[in-house]
């Protein structure tokens, strides 16, 4: 029953988490940020410590870990590339738990901190999730705009700092490692 | 205009009564537009800037100034009736409005030093709109007020307006939308908020005498009046008209609305004594568009307008032009009285299309010597400012090549597999899916597993196909778009072996093409990914998996119809390493979004290269080997396919070549 309990949990933290991830990440898209606050590169624990590096493929072109600036600067780019206005409309998106003791980036003596299974706030510190988003990708307005269909899925990671005390309110929670975007 | 208010030290309170001085700071009051006669200024230039000036004009005048038995010229040649048009609710309005002078001017109503041009949207809202009501007011004629000049009817007015406030305990100020003398009788009209208000300033003393508020039975206090003024409204349209077409040069495409102030029927039509240069522009261009039925009609007939010689300080005098000829390639708008950047701020984000703005002889080209290169910065396709090239159509051209809005390109597949366990897993389970739904949840999924399903009732489809029935899949789908509490997300989350094999039993059988002879009906990415849960308990940092996103087409067959329906998915699963004694591979997590059949964009088409360096294995090779390699190649090579899927098409093949690239031919074709 406890197994029970701790999914139920999970699953909720991962719905409530991935509900804030993508009105935040696609509000940013849409309004022409920079989504770089969004990648794991975001986090120095995950990123240095850990040695994540985000994976993002874009239409089966991935953006290079090699790249000047890594691969957020190459996905920028190809956002970039696009043009603006650029609308993404979410039609649909899902989202399940992976991994309730998510740990990597985070020293052996903070691993071994013992974590409750079913407490809410113990397992949103060490969640990662999966989300797969369905929508829209509006390029242009008025008359010229051109629609075409996509699908996003991501793999999000607990961002250490954010988690941590005296944490910037802005930083989010939790960052992507991985997403694969294909659009019709 | 400008904000700097009343020009030319105009007498800001000689149309006031003897207690204007009072009444001007009065909130209620100063929130007006200003009304009054138009000023003409010594060139005969028409003043768009007579905001302030003496409002001593009135309706009386009017009556005697305009004809009713017209004998004018028609301008109805660009009518495409020849019935006499009935003018539209919206030209009405608006001419209704240039020949009272608006709600405020009749009844000399003031504003001191308010830009006007900040209530463009106020001011074309229309004053008969349902949420009005009519009251009728009683008591003028026996108050003090009645010797002051304008009868009295202002301050009975701003008395009005100021007690309802006060009585209404309001936070906003009554505002009193149109007013009439009939008689003895003055009619208000107001919101029916505000009316309800008014209402309660019944019986208040006021000049000498008090005031009777009653409501009004009748919307229209005076239907004669009323339809007389349409049938004047009518006949201004005409006239306005008139003048329009004689302005208009078709060989040109070009409307010239250059010094209004000396047109001889305005000025005929006394034009400038009856309304606001605002208020007359705001007519003309609505008559304009309604001479066009559609946008592109509007922009085959005018691409030049020229504002010359019109005294415009600020473009938000003529605002409505951008919105009448949002396209508008040409406009001239020399001999001007523009000052500064300021006045032309309001067309910074309009105007798109503008090529040639002609500001010849405004004061902002001393003022101001910076603002051309501004100006060219705000309208990307402006080429000739003031007789200046700014740019070449070369420039322009390249500059909208730039900013195309091009959607990120399709790359092929980027299948990064580890070790052949994408590809053995997707060709597994895609069988297994149609196939034995139950013994593939066993093989793969454990009480661990994650499977949940969502709709997106919202995809686009081609327009040949109609929309599919969703009833065997919505009520499991956990689009969290649409499912947000807690409680339903919770009950769509299918976890276990057990579980996943119950729905999976309830969901429509299905039939997913052949992965090796359909290939080009399917797109799968994969890569490696860390930090999966260890269900050994072993590895506290977590172990390695892959993540597989995919999207296809499958058929299926409703149960009790039996009627097949195609659908597109995409679909991420997330494998790990096993349990210790199941199967070696795991799913972790599947999550599958269902949409409306729509055919995957060609994979398999024109690709970017982007070269997947084949693995070279690190033992010795065979010569058949070497040779199967350079098959590969070649397919890959010729095709734009990656390895992986030249392997698939060669396995299918038996490694014969030629037999591989038909294949691939047939495919591509079909």
């Amino acid at each position: 029953m406890s197994q029970q309990a701790a999914l139920t949990v999970q699953a909720k933290v991962a719905s409530e988490a991935a509900q804030i991830f993508v009105d935040s990440f696609y509000e940013t898209l849409n309004r022409g940020r920079s989504p770089a606050q969004h990648y794991v590169s975001a986090s120095s624990k995950l990123s240095t410590v850990g040695g994540l590096v985000p994976d993002i493929s874009v239409n089966g072109r991935v953006c290079g870990p090699g790249a000047e600036g890594g691969p957020v600067a190459e996905y920028e780019k190809l956002l970039e590339a696009q043009g603006s206005p650029v609308y993404y409309e979410i039609h649909s998106f899902d989202a399940q738990p992976l991994n309730p003791n998510y740990v990597i980036g985070l020293t052996p003596a903070e691993q071994a901190h013992p974590v409750s299974s079913t407490r809410e706030r113990d397992v949103a510190e060490r969640l990662s999730f999966g989300v797969q988003v369905s929508g829209a990708v509006k390029l242009g307005k008025g008359e010229d705009v051109v629609e075409k269909d996509f699908n996003e899925a991501f793999v999000l990671v607990p961002h250490w700092e954010a988690h941590g005390r005296n944490a910037s309110r802005n930083m989010r929670k939790y960052l992507i490692v991985s997403q694969n975007f294909r659009s019709s | 205009m400008a904000p700097t208010g009343p020009r030319n030290g105009a007498p800001r309170n000689n149309a006031r009564g003897g207690n204007s001085g009072k009444s001007a700071s009065r909130g209620g009051i100063s929130k007006r537009r200003a009304g009054g006669p138009i000023r003409v200024d010594r060139d005969g230039d028409l003043d768009m800037d007579a905001a302030a000036a003496n409002g001593a004009g009135g309706r009386g005048k009017k009556n005697n100034t305009t004809p009713t038995g017209s004998t004018r010229k028609s301008a109805r040649t660009n009518a495409p009736s020849s019935r006499p048009a009935r003018p539209t609710t919206k030209a009405s309005h608006m001419v209704a409005k240039v020949i009272q002078g608006g709600t405020g001017s009749l009844h000399s109503r003031i504003s001191q030093g308010i830009d006007p041009s900040s209530r463009h949207s106020r001011s074309s809202r229309p004053i008969n709109g349902t949420n009005n009501k009519t009251l009728i007011v009683e008591g003028l004629q026996h108050s003090k007020a009645r010797d002051n000049e304008g009868g009295g009817l202002k301050e009975l007015l701003i008395f009005l307006e100021r007690k309802a406030t006060t009585a209404g305990k309001l936070n906003h100020s009554v505002r009193i939308k149109k007013s009439q003398v009939k008689g003895d009788l003055v009619y208000v009209t107001a919101s029916k908020e505000n009316a309800e208000h008014i209402l309660k300033v019944n019986g208040f003393d006021w000049a000498g005498t008090k005031v009777h508020v009653t409501e009004a039975d009748d919307q229209a206090p005076d239907g004669a009046d009323t339809s007389s003024l349409s049938a004047q409204a009518q006949e201004i349209k005409e006239n306005l008209r008139t003048m329009l077409a004689q302005r208009y040069d078709p060989g040109q495409k070009l409307l010239n609305l250059s010094s209004l102030g000396n047109d001889a029927l305005l000025i005929h039509m006394n034009m400038f004594q009856e309304s606001t240069p605002q208020k007359l522009f705001r007519a003309l261009m609505v008559i304009c568009d309604e001479q066009f039925k559609t946008a592109q009609a509007k922009r085959d007939a005018i691409s030049s307008v020229s504002l010359a010689g019109n005294n415009i300080d600020d473009v938000g005098q003529v605002m409505t032009l951008t919105e009448t000829f949002p396209d508008l390639i040409h406009l001239d708008l020399s001999n001007n009285s523009i000052k500064e950047l300021r006045g032309l701020r309001k067309w910074q984000h309009r105007m798109r299309k503008i090529e040639t703005l002609l500001l010849i002889n405004n004061p902002i080209d001393s003022s101001d010597p910076a603002y051309k290169t501004e100006l060219v910065s705000w309208f990307p396709r402006l080429q000739n400012l003031s007789g200046i090239q700014v740019r070449t159509p070369e420039q322009v051209a390249a500059a909208e090549l730039a900013n195309k809005l091009t959607h990120i390109p399709q790359s092929g597949p980027d299948f990064r597999d580890i070790n052949g366990v994408g590809e053995q897993f997707i060709t597994d389970f895609i069988t297994g899916y149609d196939m034995d739904r139950a013994s593939l949840a066993a093989k793969y999924y454990d009480e661990y597993s994650h499977f949940s399903l969502a709709v997106n009732t919202r995809s686009s489809h081609p327009p040949d196909i109609p929309l599919p029935q969703w009833g065997s899949y919505i009520k499991f789908s956990r689009n969290h778009v649409k499912i947000t509490t807690t409680h339903a997300r919770q009950q769509r989350l299918f976890s276990g072996t057990a579980v996943i094999q119950s729905v999976w039993q309830k969901l429509p059988p299905s039939r997913h093409p052949n992965l090796a002879t359909q290939f080009d009906k399917y797109t799968i990415d994969c890569h490696p990914i860390s930090g999966l849960a260890d269900l050994s308990g072993q590895s506290l940092a977590g172990v390695d998996g892959m993540i597989i996103t995919f999207h296809g087409e499958f058929e299926d067959q409703d149960p009790e119809t039996k009627a097949t329906t195609t659908r597109s998915f995409s679909r991420t699963i997330i494998l790990g390493p096993g349990a210790p004694g199941r199967n070696p591979i795991r799913v972790a997590s599947d999550v599958l979004t269902l949409k409306a059949y729509n055919p995957l964009p060609s994979a398999l088409g024109p690709t970017v290269a982007a070269p997947v360096a084949p693995v070279v294995p690190p033992v010795a090779v065979s010569a058949e080997e070497v040779q199967k390699q350079q098959m590969l190649a070649e397919l890959a090579r010729q095709t734009g396919m990656n390895i992986e899927y030249s392997k698939m098409c060669l396995e299918v093949a038996n490694w014969v070549f030629d037999q591989a690239l038909a294949t691939f031919n047939e495919k591509r074709v079909s």
